[in-house]
């Protein structure tokens, strides 16, 4: 019996393709797990049902949060987007409510709460976001929820073995744009589309996020990836839906990945999560970097420097657990 | 240009781990990397210096690398709550640590900390790198480069070359009724670490008796880590 692992978008079409067996990419998914860890289809259906508890944890505990974090970067938005419920709101339903859900996953995760890295931990609002609110308004399933994790976790595989998940390497694009496009594909696979218009938002979700900066002020896990989340899940709803319609991406997605891996190598060490570039040197970024660790990274700052917070201890930890 | 990664990675890689904020990466990455050393250093750690290369030495703070770190050393996995007081945690049992931000050169990954462990007249230098997504790989103990991933269990010893074959070990461990499924072996100068990957989980009394048996400068087991587990 051939191996059924796959590493890149064709095969996992073509595994499709020559197996009854498998009609969808979280059945590919379930396959490919089987067949490294040996672990059987109900036990991992099972173990990702658990995430996506862990995830919904995360969500209640900052939606009806109004407090900031400790550096104050970020906290309360969540509460925010929730109570924002105007007559005319640019956002569908769905979209509204996975915004609220990214930014409390974001939240917590800032808060040093228990989290499910969807890749990563920075990127960890987008896919639950997506899929629980999904779940909430289009009244999904719990095992519909578990294959769109599976789905997105088969594109997550994709791009980990031909690009990057690490900020460090690729960027913003490895962290929000990969869980954008794990995102977009578990939705288009939630609402039933095939397994190439999934990879097709997939790749429209992906492209667009190509080159994105990794920023972070003060090197918190905060500003801007708290509401870079929130937007973000909102691309992949976008790219989803505009795969729904029929738009089709003229590059398919394993030659945009190539490109997400072409643009890392020429990205600045100073935009690949060193706080040395973009918004963490703005003014702003260097007068809360200053405040928050008593240390002047750069010369430039600005003259409304507020007296400086005491000191951090070398040791201390800047986020508070309550 | 990005190196394309050989490492196996299962879906619970990617939608995982399950882990304490706020970074896969500088958090929970680093955390595995500090568990991995503890586990290669052993008993008996009094001191442990923390270079922070590159990244995790410009963002530390911001993502609890250090703790994190520490925390894994303590023996402590990227999902226990308890890695938030893991500077108490040390001072409780004695360890002292320094960090040092440093540049180590351009060939090290931009997540990378080397640590110098001392205690009971013994010393280890551990370089290991956190890959993205929780990922990690210890690259260098003592000069001496491997990879070790913790994907997969495995049994890692040390001793010099004349000293053993890698068949003495081999033919040791079948003895025994374990199943080595690969072997890597690794060396720098004289020396030389064997990775033997074996996947059912044996008894520590198979150490003592390589230890007793064999002229060797350490063995360890290494447990899989598997972001399979969530609590
Ligand atoms: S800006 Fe950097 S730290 Fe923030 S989510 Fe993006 S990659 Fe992660």
């Amino acid at each position: 019996m051939s191996s059924r692992q796959f590493f890149s978008a064709a095969k996992l079409l073509q595994l499709i393709a020559q197996h009854d067996d498998l009609t969808t990419i979280a059945d590919a998914v379930l396959a490919a797990e089987h067949e490294l860890t040996s672990r059987q289809p109900t036990e991992i259906r099972a173990n990702m049902a658990i995430r996506l508890t862990v995830m919904r944890d995360a969500i209640s505990q900052s939606l009806h949060n109004p407090a900031r974090t400790k550096s104050t970067l970020s906290g309360g938005d969540a509460k925010r987007m929730h109570e924002h419920t105007p007559e005319h709101n640019f956002l569908s339903p769905v979209m509204h409510r996975a915004t609220q859900y990214a930014l409390a996953v974001m939240e917590t995760n800032a808060r040093m709460g228990k989290i499910v890295a969807a890749p990563t931990a920075g990127s960890a609002g987008i896919v639950p976001g997506g899929i629980i609110a999904l779940q909430e308004e289009w009244h999904m399933t719990e095992d519909q929820c578990v294959d769109g994790l599976l789905t997105s976790a088969g594109i997550g595989i994709i791009i980990a073995h031909n690009a990057t998940f690490s900020a460090a390497k690729g960027g913003c694009q490895a962290e929000v744009g990969v869980s954008t496009a794990m995102c977009s594909a578990a939705l288009s696979a939630m609402r039933g589309l095939s397994p190439e218009r999934c990879l097709n938002s997939a790749s429209l979700a992906l492209k667009n996020m190509l080159g994105l900066a990794c920023d972070p002020i003060a090197g918190l896990v905060e500003a801007p990836c708290v509401k870079r989340n929130a937007i973000g899940v909102a691309h992949a709803m976008t790219s989803a839906e505009m795969s729904a319609a029929g738009i089709t991406s003229n590059v398919p997605f394993d030659e945009v990945v190539e490109a997400m891996n072409n643009v890392a190598a020429n990205m600045h060490a100073n935009i690949r999560e060193t706080s040395k570039g973009g918004l963490a040197v703005t003014p702003t970024g260097k007068r809360i970097t200053k405040m928050i660790f008593g240390k002047n990274l750069g010369t430039a700052l600005a003259k409304d420097t507020p007296p400086t917070a005491e000191p951090s201890a070398q040791h201390s930890c800047h986020y508070s657990q309550a | 240009m990005a190196q394309p990664t050989t490492d196996t990675w299962s879906i619970f890689d990617v939608i995982g781990p399950v882990m304490v904020g706020p970074s896969s990466s500088h958090t929970a990455g680093a955390c595995t990397l500090g568990y991995m050393a503890g586990l290669l250093f052993g008993h008996g750690l009094q001191s442990a210096t923390l270079h922070l290369h590159g990244s995790f030495g410009e963002v530390y703070e911001g993502h609890c690398t250090d703790v994190a770190i520490i925390g894994g050393l303590l023996g402590l996995l990227p999902h226990d709550g308890r890695i938030a007081t893991a500077y108490d945690l040390a001072e409780a049992a004695g360890i002292s640590i320094t960090l040092k931000p440093c540049h180590l050169g351009a060939e090290y990954h931009p997540n990378t900390v080397k640590f110098d462990l001392q205690g009971n007249d013994k010393r280890m230098v551990i370089v290991g790198s956190s890959l993205g997504g929780g990922k990690i790989a210890i690259t260098e103990i003592d000069k001496i480069p491997v990879r070790l991933t913790g994907a997969y269990s495995s049994l890692v010893i040390c001793f010099d070359e004349g000293q053993h074959s890698l068949m003495d070990f081999l033919k040791f461990a079948m003895e025994e009724g374990l199943d080595p499924v690969k072997t890597e072996t690794y060396s720098y100068k004289n020396r030389i670490i064997l990775d033997i990957e074996i996947r059912q989980w044996f008894e520590s009394a198979i150490i003592e008796q390589i230890t007793s048996r064999f002229d060797v400068k350490w063995v360890r087991y290494l447990n899989h880590i598997s972001h399979y587990d969530q609590s």
